[in-house]
């Protein structure tokens, strides 16, 4: 029963639920959210169990600090906001870990980088060979862009997000995020050329 | 209109940004340029992977995992220890770096001891100690001492 009130509230009534401490709120609000939150932190990283794994980070960040959340914004927004942050901080660390991995002379690597840009076959059974070609082309040459021009191109493309909202999650100018994303075709275009005459 | 300007506005002419008349102008191109015509062809093939994301679905223990996460969470909030955590990862670069580090101080603390030969070092200790022996020849010395006796 109290589960199907807090249902019919709103993200914010949510928020306050959840400020409090409340887990039925919070199942709640993971509920409506974590398909978003999930492939955003996937389109951010291109792997399932990263994605999955940030994902929850994104949650728990969310439940420890709902206190401090602020009704300006969309809920949609921050958890957009936490989910780059936290997705970025993830790449990093993989780097880092690649590093470290050097010293340690193990076997147990990390998921090699094809791996990591592709999507689990699973994810999409239908797909003939040559789409994933291009797939695999389109997302390796979007990580090879600098960190924000790939976020706002990955918002902007595979979110749908307008560039106002882009700028509310990057936490910029609007005019910012418009030349993000204008370098980022440019330099998306540069890099898939040579590519694309090689198919 | 020319090729190159078909290659450096694929990104326009596949999203129909193009002006109306320059969209002319390209269409007109590309009817008569077969490799421009397949690499727009292409690249517009490339493109079109972002109008079809690929979504997935979140797992089914998604939440389970989630709530033991938030559990742990609440527990560990006041502990040291993951403050420690993954430590020992670094404890193999820290002690290369510190190896090198100890290597090029002992070097440097070698390479500014001054190199003295034999003679050098026999004179700098032994030879000091004749200093306080009267002017003169050693004769002259012993002969003195017969006298003052």
């Amino acid at each position: 029963m109290e589960a199907i009130l807090k249902i019919s509230m709103n993200d914010d009534e949510l928020i306050q639920e959840i400020a409090a401490k409340d887990h039925t709120a919070f199942k709640v609000l993971v509920d409506r959210y974590q398909a978003l939150v999930v492939n955003t932190c996937y389109n951010l990283l291109g792997n399932r169990q990263d994605a999955e794994d940030v994902a929850q980070e994104v949650f728990v960040k969310v439940y420890q600090e709902a206190r401090g959340f602020r009704a300006e914004s969309k809920i949609s927004t921050w958890l957009y906001r936490i989910a780059v942050n936290l997705s970025l901080n993830h790449r990093r660390k993989q780097k880092w870990d690649r590093y470290l991995d050097i010293f340690a002379f193990s076997k147990d690597r990390r998921e090699n980088p094809a791996e990591v840009l592709e999507a689990p076959e699973e994810d999409r059974p239908d797909r003939q060979l040559e789409k994933k070609e291009r797939s695999r082309i389109l997302r390796e040459t979007l990580d090879s862009l600098p960190g924000r021009q790939r976020v706002a191109m990955i918002l902007h493309k595979f979110e749908g997000l307008s560039y106002q909202e882009i700028a509310e999650v990057l936490q910029t100018s609007l005019s910012a995020v418009e030349s993000l994303i204008h370098r980022g075709k440019v330099n998306l275009q540069k890099k898939l050329l040579p590519l694309i005459e090689e198919i | 209109m020319n090729c190159k300007f078909v290659e450096e506005n694929l990104i326009d002419i596949v999203e129909g940004e193009l002006t109306p008349e320059m969209q002319k102008q390209t269409d007109a191109h590309l009817r008569s340029c077969s490799r421009c015509a397949s690499l727009v062809e292409q690249f517009a093939q490339v493109w079109q992977v972002w109008e079809q994301p690929v979504r997935i679905e979140p797992s089914p223990a998604f939440w389970t995992k989630l709530r033991r996460r938030i559990r742990e969470s609440e527990r560990k909030k006041f502990a040291i220890l993951p403050l420690l955590k993954g430590w020992e990862r670094w404890l193999r670069p820290i002690a290369a770096v510190a190896t090198l580090l100890i290597g090029v101080l002992a070097g440097y603390h070698l390479g500014n001891i001054p190199v003295r030969n034999g003679a050098e070092q026999f004179f700098e200790y032994h030879l000091g100690s004749l200093d306080d022996f009267p002017t003169g020849s050693v004769g002259e010395f012993y002969v003195s001492l017969g006298q003052n006796n």
